[in-house]
């Protein structure tokens, strides 16, 4: 570029300001931007939040977060029972955040790695504390109180259980094969415990225990495949033995 | 004692629009060889110098003039450059550059000596335009621009280590271009 096409450029541009064709951006332009860039973080953030938190919710209400505890057999009946369609909002979502995040030089001037990681702990420690309040519980509670049309049926849609080989349900009372049980629509279940059924060690069923039985239903009554308790986290399986031995003191 | 930019810049935020008629003289030189280093093609590069010129006068009010003025305007420079060769198709959309993605070993910033210098200066006449943008603009930053680490890692938005390993890979991929080109080891 030749020294008279610099001195053209100024020119020009000087013109252009001069003439008043160009302004300034005032700077109220720039703080509404500013703040709506961050509203948008924001938003972003909570519906990731409410994503991760409402799979987290779905899978134990439908009760498939305590299958693993049946192992290999477990985690597959998990992973083909995932709530896939969520799963994939959620990652959208919160590849959204990151790309929106990476705008700022607290995360432009780290690896991508840490902006990842730091937003998943983010993301893990709220959907923990949503879990803690009992956020979504609360909330489908009172859109049933109020007949919410289209959040009511998608609550519904999502935390019924939609395999038939996982049941959650309230142990109501005992008897010499197993025990009776309450399903979620508020049905009566036979449930049938052989030596071959997976249980938890040191679990004893009383009246009122909210358990997962894995196994086919037919006619009100389940062959239990395998049993664990809902609220008390993993237990480790009993040996054969051990489930012999608890069945012959039931 | 000469005012800074940074002083000047305040001075046009405060409505003294002549004043950024001293910017432009002392920042079109060197924003004009940026464009001509980088953008390689010589169709449009003097609106496009034109044009960042006058994107810095209309968000002149979103500049802080605390921090340091180069920077901020080689970053209008970078998008208008990078929007210039998007739109002539030279340049793949990329979501993320899996270059910042890890944490990388910090290069240091080591100041070439003058034999290096001559050599390098050789090499980036002969071949510069034939390497990739993500290579060619850090080291036209670096080695014509003069700008140290931090700066280029705020105008690319990027780590400061992922500026050293742009600036290692590129003199590598220079020198292994000038060999393919000449025949001959430098």
């Amino acid at each position: 570029m030749t020294h008279e096409q610099l001195n053209n450029i100024k020119k020009h541009i000087v013109e252009k300001i001069e003439q008043g064709e160009v302004l300034m951006r005032p700077r109220w332009h720039f703080v509404l931007k500013t703040m709506l860039a961050v509203a948008g973080v924001l938003l972003v953030f909570l519906g990731v939040l409410y994503f991760l938190s409402f799979i987290v919710f779905v899978l134990r209400e439908t009760g498939l977060w305590f299958v693993p505890a049946f192992g290999l057999s477990g985690f597959s009946l998990l992973l083909f029972s995932l709530p896939w369609l969520l799963l994939l909002v959620s990652g959208i979502c919160f590849i959204v955040l990151e790309v929106f995040v990476r705008k700022y030089s607290f995360a432009y001037r780290k690896p991508v790695l840490y902006s990842v990681l730091a937003l998943l702990l983010l993301v893990v420690l709220g959907s923990i504390f949503l879990s803690r309040i009992e956020f979504h519980e609360r909330l489908w509670g009172s859109m049933r109180e109020r007949h919410v049309p289209f959040l009511d049926s998608f609550y519904r849609g999502y935390a019924m259980p939609h395999t038939k080989r996982v049941h959650p349900v309230v142990v109501a009372s005992t008897t010499e094969q197993g025990f009776f049980a309450v399903d979620r629509d508020g049905d009566s279940v036979e449930i049938s415990i052989s030596p071959e059924t997976r249980l938890p060690s040191g679990f004893n069923f009383n009246e009122g225990d909210e358990v997962v039985i894995v196994g086919n239903e037919a006619s009100g009554s389940i062959e239990a495949l395998g049993i664990a308790p809902m609220r008390s986290g993993h237990m480790p399986m009993r040996t054969r033995t051990q489930r012999v031995l608890f069945m012959r003191t039931r | 004692m000469p005012e800074t930019d940074e002083a000047v810049a305040l001075r046009v935020q405060q409505g003294d629009k002549e004043a950024f008629g001293v910017l432009v003289s002392s920042f079109e030189p060197k924003i004009s060889r940026y464009a001509r280093k980088f953008l390689r093609v010589a169709e449009d590069r003097e609106d496009i110098v034109q044009e960042v010129f006058l994107k810095a006068f209309i968000n002149i009010k979103s500049f802080d003039t605390t921090r340091k003025f180069s920077p901020w305007l080689y970053r209008i420079a970078h998008n208008e450059f990078v929007n210039a060769l998007k739109k002539g198709g030279r340049q793949p959309f990329q979501l993320f550059d899996f270059d910042t993605f890890f944490p990388e070993l910090s290069t240091p910033e080591i100041a070439s000596d003058a034999s290096e210098r001559a050599e390098l200066a050789r090499e980036m006449e002969a071949c510069l335009s034939e390497l990739s943008d993500k290579y060619r603009e850090p080291l036209v930053l670096y080695h014509f621009e003069e700008l140290p680490y931090d700066a280029i890692a705020e105008i690319l938005r990027v780590p400061v280590s992922t500026v050293g390993v742009r600036l290692k890979r590129g003199k590598e991929r220079l020198r292994t271009l000038y060999e393919a080109k000449f025949g001959k080891r430098v």
